[in-house]
């Protein structure tokens, strides 16, 4: 269906730029804009749409409710924290670096939207044509490694030692965990035989439900490895040390007031969404429906995936309620000592398949 | 700074500050006899962003003593905090109300005054406990009490009890919201140095 | 390391397993706390209980009990021994009239200073303070705690009693 409407906007746009004599690039420029506009429209709501669910979720693990006096079931909270935080005062702390502290939030939130570009959201491509998808993986594993240098520059230019401390931890953690997560994705590659999202996707396809990659016992191991690795990633309990309350104030994000700390929120959420997303696209066969490959239901491809993501991240989110947080020489003796030997066994497990099966 | 100086500056200090007298609150349309469109978008725009403001309260924990363990079972399951979408976050930076729950002693007066001093406006604070309000208990014969936390800052809930009920919290976070929904963004024209517009807010319960 | 990681693999295998198996009874145990019905009382609707009274002897906000037939109208005779037992000296009375006749024109109680101790109602003499199951006193001015007479009247014009919890006895005296 998105495909539908993006060639029938381009077919509109090309029949009425050439009716008025304007040179056609435009007509690509114009439809990046657009494609650019509706992820960001997406990864806000989606941000929205978590924080509430979050909330709601772990109210209700702990026998309580969460936020529901703002509107029907609370739904509005999170548009109402937003209209909060717009209406606080900007600090910046005295002997800060003014450029890293406002920059910080900014890399943070615009590297997680990138991420977003690639990933097959429907049949025939990603939107719009905008990114070349044969190299999808590489791509996302690159955007995952530079959001780094968000939260590098928030604790640094907060001229505050704790946030300093928080924002090196939280770099060393999402940089070693990067390597479980890239071992675990490159065993799918191997059985795909392509970095391209898209065909993942396409094998994952024929049969529905049952030929997800979730049920290969070979890819067992990884899917394992890529739902921990994936979570200390984008800094969710267990692996929250960088912004705990009770560890370090809040972390890199201590000094950070209003708009700027609504951005390292909703990026924190808009990462982990992206993370539920690509788990979809690897194991659960992304936009396929589990009912067969010409979907007998007709829903569209786009609405699969946002639901297999939304229980990706609910599942994640019900681990995050239920283990506690690991200290911080606990994580990275898991990263290197445990997960990156399990890595190594499975890409040998993962490589054995591959040829024989 | 030393015990000595803290114990002379707090000395110095009137009984409670200064506080404005009661006034109505001026909504934009009295002040100026023109009605019309500006009055009205600026009342739909006061609505919005009072709304925005009391719907999501998030409260800076400054639990001191008994009255934190209240604060703690009103945020617990019993008595739900998050259902008006108040949690608490540890960062004043990223606060706006402060719950001072509990005594204030003279060596942690310092500390009060710093963080509320972080907080970026619009910033409240409600004082839990008769030990917040008054000095409570400790009003007679203690030497390390300050007697009462709006010597420090300037408060705008009190909430009685010894400890109060998670009850009385909610009840006190409610008006909290009902003094917010009173405030209008023609009183903040005209008011230039942060330190100062504090003390002058012009607020009343109904 | 032998002792978190194992002697052997086949040691290493099952401390992963025991910790796997960990993590699967948690994530049971919130799941089950997440499908059943929650304890949260929704305080101002209390959908739980709604009629719930805090127990008998709950100490809030205070009361001066009525007696139309004495001057005053109430049972209060200022005989001054609440203000003198008071730790925080909290209640200050002005008396007036003497012998039979003698009332209280200004009874003032600062309940910002009060730490409900409840030794003011137990040394009544003649049962006319008590403190009311009223919690919902939160204001924005801390003038507005202090109660005078013409408001502890008036919260204590239904109450027929005051809200004893008798005194259980000193230990000399053999009780608890």
């Amino acid at each position: 269906m998105l495909s539908f409407i993006a060639n029938w906007l381009r077919d509109l746009l090309t029949a009425w730029f050439q009716a008025w004599h304007v040179p056609l690039v435009f007509v690509d420029i114009l439809a990046w804009i657009v494609g650019g506009v509706a992820i960001l429209i997406l990864v806000m709501v989606v941000a929205l749409v978590f924080i509430y669910l979050e909330r709601k979720i772990s109210g209700y693990i702990q026998s309580r409710l969460g936020p529901e006096r703002v509107g029907p079931w609370g739904i509005f909270q999170t548009a109402m924290d937003a209209l909060k935080l717009l209406q606080k005062e900007d600090i910046v702390p005295a002997g800060a670096d003014k450029i890293l502290h406002t920059l910080g939030p900014i890399a943070f939130f615009v590297v997680g939207l990138l991420g977003y570009l690639v990933i097959p959201w429907e049949e025939g491509g990603t939107i719009a044509r905008m990114v070349d998808a044969h190299v999808g993986v590489l791509y996302v594993l690159a955007f995952g490694s530079l959001s780094v240098i968000g939260i590098l520059m928030g604790g640094w230019g907060s001229n505050n030692k704790w946030s300093l401390l928080g924002a090196l931890r939280g770099a060393a953690q999402m940089i070693s965990y990067e390597v479980p997560m890239l071992l675990a994705v490159v065993c799918v590659v191997l059985l795909a035989g392509s970095l391209s999202l898209s065909t993942i996707v396409d094998q994952q396809k024929t049969l529905g439900l049952l030929s997800w990659n979730l049920w290969r016992p070979w890819l067992w191991l990884p899917v394992i490895l890529y739902l921990i690795a994936a979570t200390a990633e984008v800094n969710r309990t267990p692996f929250d040390l960088p912004e705990a309350e009770s560890e370090l104030v809040a972390g890199y994000h201590t000094e950070y007031s209003g708009m700027k700390f609504a951005f390292f929120f909703l990026a924190e959420y808009g990462n982990f969404f992206l993370v539920g997303l690509i788990f979809s696209v690897l194991f659960l066969g992304g936009w396929s429906s589990p009912f067969g490959y010409p979907d007998p239901l007709r829903i569209p491809g786009v609405i699969w995936l946002l639901g297999k993501a939304t229980v990706t991240v609910f599942f994640l989110m019900w681990v995050r309620w239920t283990l506690p947080r690991l200290r911080v020489d606990q994580l990275m003796s898991l990263c290197w000592k445990v997960l990156l030997p399990v890595g190594f066994l499975s890409l040998l497990i993962a490589g054995t398949a591959a040829l024989y099966v | 700074m030393g015990l000595r100086e803290l114990e002379d500056r707090l000395r110095q200090l009137p009984g409670n500050l200064p506080r404005a007298p009661e006034q109505p609150l001026r909504r934009w349309a009295q002040t100026h006899h023109e009605g019309g469109l500006s009055v009205a978008f600026i009342n739909v725009v006061d609505k919005v962003l009072d709304t925005g403001r009391a719907c999501s309260t998030w409260g800076l924990q400054f639990g001191l003593a008994c009255c934190a363990i209240e604060m703690m079972a009103v945020g617990a399951s019993r008595y739900d905090l998050d259902r008006f979408g108040v949690f608490f976050r540890g960062s004043p930076r990223q606060a706006d109300a402060m719950l001072v729950a509990g005594t204030l002693t003279l060596k942690m007066a310092d500390v009060l005054r710093r963080l509320y001093d972080q907080m970026p406006e619009p910033r409240y604070v409600i004082a839990v406990g008769n030990c917040a309000i008054s000095g409570g208990r400790f009003y007679h014969h203690a030497y390390s009490v300050v007697r009462g936390v709006d010597r420090v800052v300037p408060v705008d809930i009190y909430v009685p009890g010894c400890p109060p009920r998670p009850e009385s919290f909610i009840d006190a976070i409610r008006k909290l919201h009902q003094l917010m929904r009173r405030e209008s963004i023609a009183d903040t024209i005209g008011h230039g140095e942060r330190q100062h517009e504090d003390f002058f807010r012009k607020r009343e319960l109904p | 390391m032998r002792k978190r990681y194992g002697d052997n693999l086949w040691d290493l295998l099952r401390i992963l397993a025991a910790g796997a198996w960990s993590i699967l009874v948690g994530l049971y145990i919130t799941g089950i706390n997440l499908i059943r019905p929650g304890v949260c009382e929704r305080y101002p609707r209390r959908d739980h209980r709604p009629d719930y009274q805090p127990r008998p002897g709950y100490r809030g906000d205070f009361a001066l009990l009525s007696d139309p037939e004495r001057p005053g109208g109430l049972r209060c005779i200022a005989c001054l021994q609440c203000q003198n037992i008071c730790p925080d000296q909290c209640i200050h009375i002005t008396p007036e009239g003497k012998g039979k006749d003698r009332h209280p024109v200004q009874f003032r109680i600062d309940t910002g200073l009060c730490q409900f101790c409840w030794l003011c109602v137990e040394v009544c003499p003649v049962a006319a303070i008590t403190m009311t199951p009223d919690y919902e006193t939160a204001t924005d001015q801390p003038q507005k705690l202090i109660r005078d007479l013409d408001t502890l009247r008036e919260r204590g014009r239904n109450i027929p009693e005051p809200q004893r919890v008798e005194p259980v006895g000193c230990v000399a005296d053999g009780g608890a």
